[in-house]
């Protein structure tokens, strides 16, 4: 049986000797890997800094409430009816739709902005991270800009003044021409800090989750250790 | 005090069977003493099967079953119903344990003849079972209406389009409409939540029923029938309970772990339970880069895409030759009583064919299914020829290995 | 085959494995049972108005809309206030605790717009002049339905189908903004 199972297993991973060489990452090999941490909590305030100022006008959140952010974000009241929300007709359970609605998004810049609140569940971490880097400067585009990760991406580089201008060399690898106000490791840290925002956008209750889990779990494990003991009392009975 | 309750049971007992069917389903059924791991799978079916009708159930208060408000309820659900997420991620991840439990326990049955004379009917019943829960997943899985629902589901309808003549009718006929629309998904979520459930439960009943009536196997193929002590009690078997009642508890407690440590910590399973397209509305003017199905039926899809060609002359496209195929993958299971031969029950006793033919049969379901989940090139579409003939060869050619290898003496007693 | 079976350690595990059950069950039904609560759009829905009361005349009332409730606004007279107590005697319950105006506001009063006979819509009559329904009118609420009477602060009338006076919803006054329902 052991022979067996050891083909088997032989057998099983014949199937991943042979990859395949499809991209998951546009013009790019592979994506830089980031994994988003949703527990920092300065993190995520800085990271909803920076989309309100870099995004907000153009892409929604549509299925995220305004005090479901205040109360995970630990925002004070004034703050998010002065500096966020800013138009007083909106409810604070209201949803954070702002942005650019598909018709202008289409007209202006050829493709609608797409909400974005679960857009790392979509595309994953890694590429949204990626992404928002690989920006460069292409005259044959109507808006002067390319995305290395989304090849013809329609999005401007709003984030030029922060990163600085970028070009494509000739080997195909991007490379900086100007300086932006961020150093390449603030930019970096900033990146991560808006991927570790949208990624408690796309799913609030993950911190909480990944807290609790745990607890669940080791309950788990009394209940089997406790049973076993049960069930080894009462198998006595049948040897 | 147990006076009051003797005449309180004699009383329900003149009018419904209660003791005599738990004595003979629970308390006096005799069980074989010595099974290994591969019988648990029974009962953590069961408590899957729960676990999916009560998250089932509650979901289905939140929840919307119209195109316009589908994929909005379920961010609803993950967000402002209290503990929404977890009835979520309790019902998409007892999706893909239900799959996971159901191929090991069948596996468990064909390792160890469990289909044999007399409990053809307990395989019969479990592979209509098999049949139900993959409706029940595709189904299930259109609901959330993601790109992947719509998506997949425009495959799979288009497979019954495919066929000739009556195709295009039967295509439109299922969706309701002319294209896969709400019309499709309302009554998906009717199927889904009522008509396959009660299938599915009375099933259950009756593959339990039959099993009872001809009593349980064990790994050597051994029957316990034969030895009994004076009670008339088997020598080598044990009352279900408390003996195997009790003994099934830590396995459901094993299985809890591992289930909630998925639950919390990885519910999308790496992108095998929660596929990422599906957290994109259904877009019907946008395709996704790859359409691949949930990995549970990746195996039967990578069958149905490695036929690459038709029957011309028989006016069969290799689209439909491909879906006959496929249906055939879980058809030819349901034979598999006729088609073993073999004088002895488990696979520990079987000749070296039998065994040659598990290995490969198994390796080559695993093999399937991991390219099932992968986009088609080339090569990839010859090792899952390779694979499919692997899966057939060992089932069509059973009736003649089985009756003429040479088997190993199964002892009397476990 | 004959071993001692030793009955307190069993007993002692019956007891252990039926707590963890009962917990286990418990925990099980905490998710499912809070899932019935209001979730976050109904608590959206039902949050509490805003109301500016700078802009209501004296004499008028303004209909809100809480938790799917009319909401009557009224800004009393000061011959309103006046004649409230006079008709303490023709109602049922004169709540005197609860003020002239039944809030803690003199000038307005709160109320739900619900009859508390059969749940139909009072109509609002401020005029102090002889009605149908009472020659001695001097303002209030007189439901069409079925003829209940209440007066301006919504006591109502003995000798009609509604038993109680109109219910004041929970609310708070913040200089010239009302809230009605709980503040967020």
């Amino acid at each position: 049986m052991i022979r067996g199972l050891a083909l088997l297993l032989l057998f099983t991973f014949c199937g991943k000797l042979f990859p395949a060489g499809e991209s998951e990452c546009g013009a790019l090999e592979s994506c830089a890997e980031y994994k988003a941490d949703v527990h920092d909590l300065f993190s995520l305030q800085r990271g909803l800094g920076l989309f309100m100022n870099y995004c907000s006008s153009c892409h929604s959140l549509q299925y995220l409430r305004w005090n479901r952010l205040q109360k995970d974000l630990d925002i004070p009241e004034n703050i998010l009816k002065e500096d966020l929300i800013l138009n007083p007709d909106i409810k604070n359970s209201d949803y954070m739709t702002f942005g650019l609605n598909n018709d202008d998004s289409t007209a202006w810049l050829g493709a609608s902005a797409p909400d974005l609140t679960l857009r790392t569940r979509v595309r994953g971490e890694s590429w949204v991270y990626t992404y928002l880097k690989s920006f460069y400067e292409d005259a044959s585009r109507p808006l002067g800009s390319n995305n290395l990760v989304l090849q013809g991406s329609s999005m401007p580089h709003v984030l030029a003044s922060l990163q600085g201008n970028q070009q494509l060399s000739m080997d195909g690898s991007i490379v900086k021409v100007s300086e932006g106000s961020l150093t390449d490791e603030q930019f970096d840290r900033s990146m991560k800090d808006l991927v570790n925002f949208l990624a408690y956008a796309a799913e609030p209750i993950r911190s909480d989750r990944e807290k609790n889990g745990i607890f669940v779990i080791l309950f788990f494990v009394i209940f089997t250790a406790v049973m076993w003991l049960l069930n080894r009392e009462y198998s006595k009975d049948i040897k | 005090m147990s006076e009051k309750n003797n005449s309180f049971m004699n009383w329900l007992d003149k009018r419904f069977p209660v003791t005599e069917n738990l004595e003979r389903h629970l308390t006096k059924h005799p069980v074989p003493k010595k099974v290994n791991f591969f019988y648990i799978f029974g009962a953590l079916l069961m408590v899957i099967f729960m676990v999916q009708v009560i998250t089932g159930i509650w979901l289905m208060m939140f929840y919307t079953n119209t195109e316009e408000g589908a994929f909005a309820s379920v961010e609803y659900i993950m967000r402002d119903v209290e503990y929404g997420w977890l009835m979520r991620y309790m019902h998409s991840t007892g999706a893909s344990a239900f799959f996971f439990l159901m191929y090991f326990h069948m596996f468990r049955g064909l390792l160890y003849g469990s289909y044999q004379k007399p409990k053809e009917l307990v395989w019969l019943f479990g592979c209509f079972l098999l049949f139900l829960l993959m409706a029940e997943g595709f189904l299930g899985y259109v609901l959330p209406w993601g790109q992947m629902s719509y998506w997949a589901a425009n495959v799979i309808l288009s497979l019954f389009g495919a066929i000739p003549v009556i195709g295009p009718d039967l295509q439109v006929w299922i969706q309701g409409d002319y294209v896969l629309s709400g019309a499709t998904l309302s009554r998906f979520f009717a199927l889904h939540v009522v008509v396959v459930p009660l299938l599915m439960i009375a099933l259950v009943v009756f593959h339990i029923f039959a099993l009872h009536e001809v009593g349980a196997g064990n790994p050597e193929g051994v029957d316990i029938e034969k030895h009994r002590d004076e009670k008339g009690m088997p020598l080598d078997g044990a009352p279900f309970h408390p003996y195997k009642t009790f003994s099934a508890l830590p396995a459901i407690g094993i299985f809890f772990v591992i289930f909630f440590a998925i639950v919390f910590f990885a519910p999308e399973g790496g992108g095998y339970f929660l596929e990422k397209p599906n957290f994109e509305e259904a877009d019907f003017l946008k395709t996704p880069e790859h359409i691949a199905p949930v990995w549970y039926y990746a195996p039967f899809y990578s069958i149905l895409r490695a036929i690459t060609f038709g029957i011309p002359f028989l006016g069969i496209t290799s689209k439909f030759l491909g879906f006959i195929i496929f249906a055939a993958s879980i058809a030819i299971l349901f034979v598999v009583p006729w088609l073993d031969r073999s004088k002895v029950q488990s696979i520990r006793y079987k000749g070296i064919y039998s065994k040659i033919g598990m290995i490969l049969f198994a390796a080559s379901f695993i093999t399937l299914g991991y390219l099932g989940t992968k986009p088609v090139n080339e090569l990839r579409t010859l090792i899952a020829q390779i694979c499919t003939l692997l899966y057939f060869l060992p089932l069509i050619l059973m009736p003649i290995y089985t009756k003429y290898e040479k088997t190993l003496e199964v002892p009397e007693r476990l | 085959m004959s071993k001692k079976i030793d009955q307190n350690r069993r007993r002692a595990l019956h007891i252990t494995s039926g707590v963890v059950g009962a917990v286990t069950v418990a925990g099980f039904a905490v998710p499912f049972l809070s899932a019935w609560n209001p979730s976050e759009k109904a608590k959206a829905l039902g949050a509490s108005v805003k109301f500016d009361l700078s802009k209501l005349e004296a004499g008028a009332m303004a209909v809100l809309e809480w938790r799917r409730t009319p909401i009557f606004v009224v800004h009393q007279t000061t011959a309103a206030i006046q004649n409230l107590p006079k008709l303490d005697a023709k109602v049922t319950n004169p709540a005197k605790e609860e003020g002239i105006t039944r809030s803690d506001n003199s000038k307005f009063t709160v109320l739900k717009g619900v009859c508390t006979h059969l749940s139909c819509a009072p109509k609002y009559h401020p005029e102090i002049e002889p009605k149908a329904w009472d020659q001695e009118w001097l303002g209030g609420f007189f439901c069409p339905c079925h003829g209940s009477k209440f007066d301006l602060a919504g006591r109502v009338y003995k000798g009609v189908p509604a038993p109680t006076n109109l219910e004041v919803p929970p609310h708070s006054f913040d200089g010239d903004v009302l809230t009605v329902g709980e503040a967020a």
